[in-house]
């Protein structure tokens, strides 16, 4: 079991009131899985993805990575874990605007102490690996959309981490550079047996993996297969009656 | 990652903003620049006060006839009418007076070969060498016969010597001083303006019995200068010469003295007190002008911190540690000090030339000025821009990632 999370409670406080958004969570995620995590907006997935990635704090609760009890370490471990163990893919890319692709990409890599031409060597295959070779010299102004997101791809990539956190990956992009992105995500998946987990209110999206967990008022409300979802399921039928020439 | 690869980002980042960045280092550049200017007019200073030292001798009291309240430290000479012979002899023999020797004093009208001038001629005893340090550039000093048989032989400054003997041997040339014959057997070395205003080069120096100029008593003396054998005998010595004079003239202590004692290095230093304000007031805007800058830069890297702050979440996200974040934004407010001092330490160059330049002035920024100046500008850097670092360092990941 790569992630194991047991009644994980978070509540926000804002002035005087306390807004509670995770309810005691409670989730397995094996390596290798792709996971589709949904819910509607303010269900508490945004939040969760944060606890998964160790970006932010929970109040009570247990979650291992990789076997490793990493809700209360310090700062400096928390940095290396999502160093070494956690990509992200943000919907809005995220990447630093004056670096180059291949220093986007290499950034990661500086920080886990690698050389500078180490740290190029490999962003250069990484590149290579999410389709953009030649690119690398670009500014991520001079790049389409889709090929940004490919970059922000190739840097969750950089240090071979076991858990890939895509938080609404194709939410900026056109139908067709999601589908190519969501494709490059899967071919990563299969061939190195990397953790992935997607936030998306994207049914389309969601039905692509395997596993599908819904979110609901901070509670799971349905974890299973995107064929047993009913929400989900509604999708599929309208999706198989409008366009049946789909393979 | 690596401290060049953080110095490798500050200084990209600094680029990124040009004008931002000169801006900002502004008060930086002057602060440096002062600084840098407050050390070399300290040093120069001090090489001043050094050499006017080493040209009177250090450890020295002067001892003149009058008083000092007939208008403070006299320096013209020419009213010998209480200070004797007998008296240099007398302050000879204290504890801890290593010399005294007696010394006439005059401006006088010199004749060489053809060429006729005026020059300062002093009469003095064997006893002023050791004294003043003086030393030979060629022929020899008076010898205690010459004093003692009065004889009519001189020794010339350097200046007198390549002026009116240009390309011939001065040495067995006779000059006039006020119509008298006086051989010259030397010539002393080194050149520069002693304190009473008279150069060293263009001295005349003649046995104080053959001075030529009647003296008011025949035992008469303009002034003694006494050699000290240690510095912290130095205010001893005075009480002493104080005490022995009072009562070799029959003076009584809280009276009207006929005499009074000076200590060299004290004029020595009231001569360089405008170099002393000048430097004090550049250190004075050196300070304020880094604090002015030193803010300003916290203010800039204040701004930094809060248009970067998806940055930083980004940064954090991929694994960046907070003192990580701290590092990278500590060096650049310590690059941008840098820089600014680099550019202060060229307009100090270019200030120190022109001062050179324009006047008798030498000033000189050296390495260990440059080693200094730099330091400040670091220190500036790290202390004001620490915090601005510190909270980049504690903000929180997801809140920065959630910012527009």
């Amino acid at each position: 079991m790569l992630i194991q999370l047991d009644g994980v409670r978070k509540t926000y406080r804002t002035g005087g009131t306390a807004v509670p958004v995770l309810h005691g969570i409670s989730l397995g995620i094996e390596l290798g899985e792709y996971l589709a995590l949904v819910g509607r907006s303010g269900s508490g997935k945004s939040t969760l993805m944060n606890v998964m990635g160790l970006l932010d704090r929970f109040d009570t609760g247990r979650y291992t990575l990789g076997g490793k009890d990493v809700g209360r370490l310090g700062g400096a471990q928390v940095s290396r874990i999502r160093n070494r163990s956690i990509g992200f893919v943000f919907q809005s890319f995220n990447l630093l605007p004056r670096k180059t692709a291949l220093e986007n990409v290499a950034l990661p890599m500086l920080y886990a102490g690698l050389g500078r031409s180490e740290a190029r060597r490999r962003g250069v295959q990484l590149l290579e690996r999410v389709g953009l070779s030649g690119l690398g010299d670009r500014r991520p102004h001079q790049l389409s959309g889709g090929q940004q997101q490919r970059v922000a791809v190739a840097r969750a990539f950089a240090n071979d981490p076991s858990l890939i956190l895509a938080d609404e990956p194709t939410g900026s992009l056109d139908t067709h550079a999601a589908q190519s992105l969501l494709e490059t995500l899967e071919a990563l998946n299969r061939d190195s047996g990397v953790t992935v987990v997607v936030v998306t209110h994207e049914p389309g999206v969601a039905c692509r993996a395997r596993r599908v967990v819904r979110l609901a008022d901070g509670a799971v409300s349905f974890d299973g297969p995107p064929s047993g979802d009913p929400l989900l399921s509604r999708f599929r039928t309208d999706l198989a009656s409008a366009s049946p020439a789909r393979p | 990652m690596s401290s060049l690869e953080v110095w490798y980002e500050a200084l990209r980042a600094l680029a990124a903003s040009r004008l931002r960045t000169s801006l900002t280092m502004l008060g930086v550049v002057i602060g440096i620049a002062s600084v840098a200017l407050m050390l070399s007019v300290g040093d120069a200073i001090r090489g001043v006060i050094a050499q006017q030292l080493k040209m009177l001798g250090s450890n020295q009291l002067i001892v003149q006839p009058g008083t000092k309240s007939e208008g403070g430290v006299r320096r013209r000479m020419g009213d010998a009418s209480t200070l004797t012979l007998e008296d240099a002899v007398a302050i000879g023999g204290l504890d801890y007076v290593a010399h005294a020797a007696p010394v006439r004093q005059g401006y006088f009208q010199v004749v060489y070969g053809g060429d006729n001038s005026n020059a300062t001629v002093m009469g003095v005893t064997t006893q002023v060498l050791p004294v003043r340090d003086w030393s030979l550039a060629r022929g020899v000093f008076l010898s205690d016969d010459d004093i003692r048989s009065a004889g009519r032989v001189a020794i010339i400054g350097s200046s007198i010597a390549t002026e009116y003997y240009y390309r011939r041997d001065p040495i067995g040339q006779v000059l006039r001083i006020n119509g008298h014959p006086f051989t010259i057997i030397g010539v002393l070395s080194g050149r520069g303006r002693m304190l009473d205003g008279s150069d060293l080069g263009e001295l005349v120096v003649v046995p104080i019995t053959s001075f030529p100029m009647a003296m008011p008593l025949p035992n008469a003396v303009h002034y003694v200068m006494v050699q000290v054998g240690s510095e912290r005998r130095m205010s001893a010595t005075e009480r002493g010469i104080m005490e022995l004079m009072r009562a070799r003239h029959h003076k009584r202590e809280g009276g009207r003295d006929d005499f009074a004692v000076t200590n060299l290095a004290t004029i020595a230093h009231a001569g360089a007190a405008i170099g002393i304000g000048v430097s004090a007031a550049l250190g004075i805007i050196g300070a304020i002008s880094l604090l002015v800058g030193g803010i300003g830069i916290m203010n800039i890297m204040l701004a930094n911190v809060s248009e970067r702050v998806r940055e930083i979440g980004v940064r954090m996200a991929v694994g960046a540690r907070s003192r990580d974040i701290l590092e990278q934004f500590l060096v650049e407010a310590v690059a941008l000090c840098l820089i600014g001092g680099l550019a202060g330490l060229l307009l100090a160059f270019a200030a120190a030339q022109l001062v050179t330049h324009s006047g008798k002035f030498e000033l000189v920024v050296s390495g260990r000025h440059v080693a200094i100046a730099m330091g400040f500008a670091a220190s500036v850097g790290i202390v004001f821009g620490f915090y601005p670092a510190l909270r980049a360092s504690r903000l929180s990941p997801v809140e920065c990632l959630r910012s527009e």
